[in-house]
């Protein structure tokens, strides 16, 4: 370690990390594609209150919600072999990336689940009533009217859950994978220079979410074209409405559940 | 293998003994985490020059990195400054000294300052802007206004956030092994490194913390529920529907409806002779209202048919407009809810 900080290795750092975003980038996409299906499976029992199953899905989206991903991480690292041994599996052989994005997927999971069913519960009853008086089927209503407009009410909360998973990654590092945080734990091994290459790492998760969150405010405001000709005074109304809402508490709460 | 659970009753009995260190962390990381928070919101809040500047940089720049890297870089950085500061002042103090938990509470503290700064400035935003006018208008001064009407209101509607950032950081503090730290993570893994039945003691670290968030979860309900008793709790307490009364040919009260919540306290302002002592004098019985319902808890007082005694606007001498408090109904800002206010409002009355 050094006794003072030399700018020009964060410099190198910062180049010598870049190789690395495309992993990380890679979790988070698998992540949240994998999640958001496991999501909506689980946040379906819940909204039509399938007797069991709503059950199950409480209990899984508590899990996932109560304990720390880190834990979630080496969980499902050693137990899922476990598991699928059981079922006469052999995953010895596998990349531990499956299993990091598994643990991932089934994280986030968890939280898209609460913020889908905000989100659904966020759009108005009277939605759902015209449609079936038009003669829409109830999965009718559900794809043509009450989704679309679900989606843009909880595009900021799933924003903020990407933002979060991206985060998250830094974790992985744990399980041996190569990612943004493993790499700058090695790269200074010669140097010796830990601080700069934490803090060229730093640097770029902070370029990375300020991207990513720029690149969703745009995708929200496209979202939210219909609530009024202009843009900004769109999003406020609609961020005003869902406050108001009994919706709002969830909503936020998935929200702040993704600090980390 | 298999599943071993007579080893996970045993792991989790060993991680028992962690619980004070993840706490601990916990705690130091919130306690100072929401003092930076209430600092750095009310420096954005309050637009001070320089604070505002810094204050929103950390707050970007911590919510758009990882927690793990605030720590790395606390722990590796903070020394650079320790030894660079006790070197240039000549101290024997050496970053050596600082156990590794010190640079745990202080990444951790950092982090959750951050979010903590955004849990408060919601919670400040959320208190409606007429209560810290109504509390000038009865004389407080900005800080006894912030004490006493904004700050009780702001962490009611903050509780949620509150407890979800402290959720956060009691997993967060799982992160605390990077500094070899043992907290629950770190003894999980210490209590498998000698028969490897790593599923199993992490099972028990899983549900340890499952618990804790669920108690935690539970409490803040409790919480909110305690806190939002004066908001629910009552119902109705007094309800004026159409309330008229008139002087002679000068009609002073034109239909005022009014409702007033069980522990709400409502200031009733106007210009002098605008009727605010004859509403409270109908209100009470002492001037018999020309109209309108009264209903006070259970009790109801129907004074004659609202529309029957209907004067045009103009029928008075005066025309219309000139009683202010007509056809505003008193909820929409005249009136606002906060403590002490009555006392006040009754003394302005005469």
């Amino acid at each position: 370690m050094g006794t003072s900080v030399d700018v020009s290795y964060v410099f190198e750092y910062f180049v010598r990390l870049l190789p690395s975003v495309g992993i990380t980038l890679k979790i988070v996409v698998l992540s949240l594609l994998i999640g958001s299906a496991v999501g909506m499976l689980v946040a379906l029992p819940r909204l039509y209150r399938i007797p069991v199953l709503q059950r199950l899905s409480q209990v899984y989206v508590s899990f996932f919600r109560g304990t720390p991903l880190l834990i979630q991480l080496f969980l499902i690292y050693y137990g899922l072999p476990e598991l699928l041994k059981l079922a006469a599996v052999d995953v010895s052989r596998t990349p531990v990336l499956v299993f990091v994005v598994t643990a991932y997927a089934l994280h986030s999971g968890a939280f898209i689940s609460e913020a889908i069913r905000a989100a659904v519960g966020a759009v108005d009853r009277g939605q759902v009533e015209a449609g079936y008086a038009v003669g829409m089927t109830g999965f009718q209503a559900f794809r043509r009217v009450v989704l679309p407009q679900a989606i843009s009410v909880g595009m900021p909360v799933f924003g903020n859950l990407v933002i979060a998973n991206l985060k998250d990654t830094s974790l992985a590092f744990s399980l041996g994978i190569m990612e943004l945080t493993g790499k700058a734990q090695t790269l200074p091994t010669m140097s010796q220079r830990f601080f700069e290459s934490y803090l060229a790492l730093a640097l770029l998760y902070f370029i990375l979410s300020f991207v990513l969150e720029k690149l969703l405010y745009r995708l929200e405001r496209r979202l939210l074209r219909h609530e009024a000709p202009n843009g900004a005074a769109a999003s406020g109304m609609r961020r005003r409405r869902v406050k108001g809402s009994d919706a709002a508490g969830r909503l936020n709460l998935a929200e702040e559940g993704a600090l980390r | 293998m298999k599943l071993d659970p007579a080893f996970i009753w045993e792991a989790f009995v060993k991680l028992l003994a962690a619980i004070p260190t993840t706490l601990e962390i916990t705690a130091v990381s919130v306690g100072f985490g929401f003092l930076i928070g209430v600092v750095t919101a009310l420096a954005r809040i309050y637009r001070v020059p320089v604070l505002r500047e810094i204050s929103s940089a950390y707050v970007t720049f911590i919510r758009g990195t990882p927690m793990l890297t605030h720590l790395l870089m606390v722990m590796f950085g903070l020394p650079i400054a320790i030894d660079a500061l006790s070197g240039a002042l000549g101290l024997s103090f050496s970053s050596v000294q600082v156990p590794m938990i010190g640079f745990a509470y202080v990444a951790f503290s950092l982090t959750a300052g951050a979010y903590m700064s955004e849990v408060v400035r919601s919670g400040l935003l959320a208190v409606n802007r007429g209560q810290l006018e109504a509390a000038y208008t009865i004389g407080m001064t900005t800080w006894q206004a912030l004490r006493r009407i904004v700050f009780p209101q702001a962490f009611a509607a903050a509780l949620p956030n509150l407890s979800n950032s402290l959720i956060g950081m009691l997993h967060g503090s799982t992160l605390a092994f990077t500094a070899s730290v043992v907290e629950i993570n770190a003894k999980a893994q210490i209590v498998a490194s000698t028969n490897w039945k790593f599923f199993e003691s992490y099972i028990a670290a899983a549900l340890i913390f499952w618990g804790l968030t669920i108690v935690i979860e539970r409490l803040t309900a409790l919480l909110e529920k305690r806190v939002a008793r004066y908001d629910r709790g009552g119902g109705r307490m007094i309800a004026l529907k159409e309330i008229r009364k008139s002087f002679g040919r000068h009609e002073v009260l034109k239909g005022i409806d009014l409702k007033v919540e069980k522990g709400e306290v409502v200031a009733i302002l106007g210009p002098s002779g605008s009727g605010k002592t004859t509403l409270l004098r109908c209100i009470n019985y002492l001037e018999r209202p020309g109209g309108g319902r009264i209903e006070i808890g259970d009790v109801a007082v129907d004074c004659g048919h609202p529309s029957k005694k209907r004067h045009s606007p103009s029928s008075g001498p005066f025309g219309h407009g000139v009683s202010a408090i007509s056809s505003i109904p008193p909820q929409d800002g005249a009136a606002e809810r906060h403590g002490r206010t009555r006392r006040r409002a009754r003394r302005a009355e005469g």
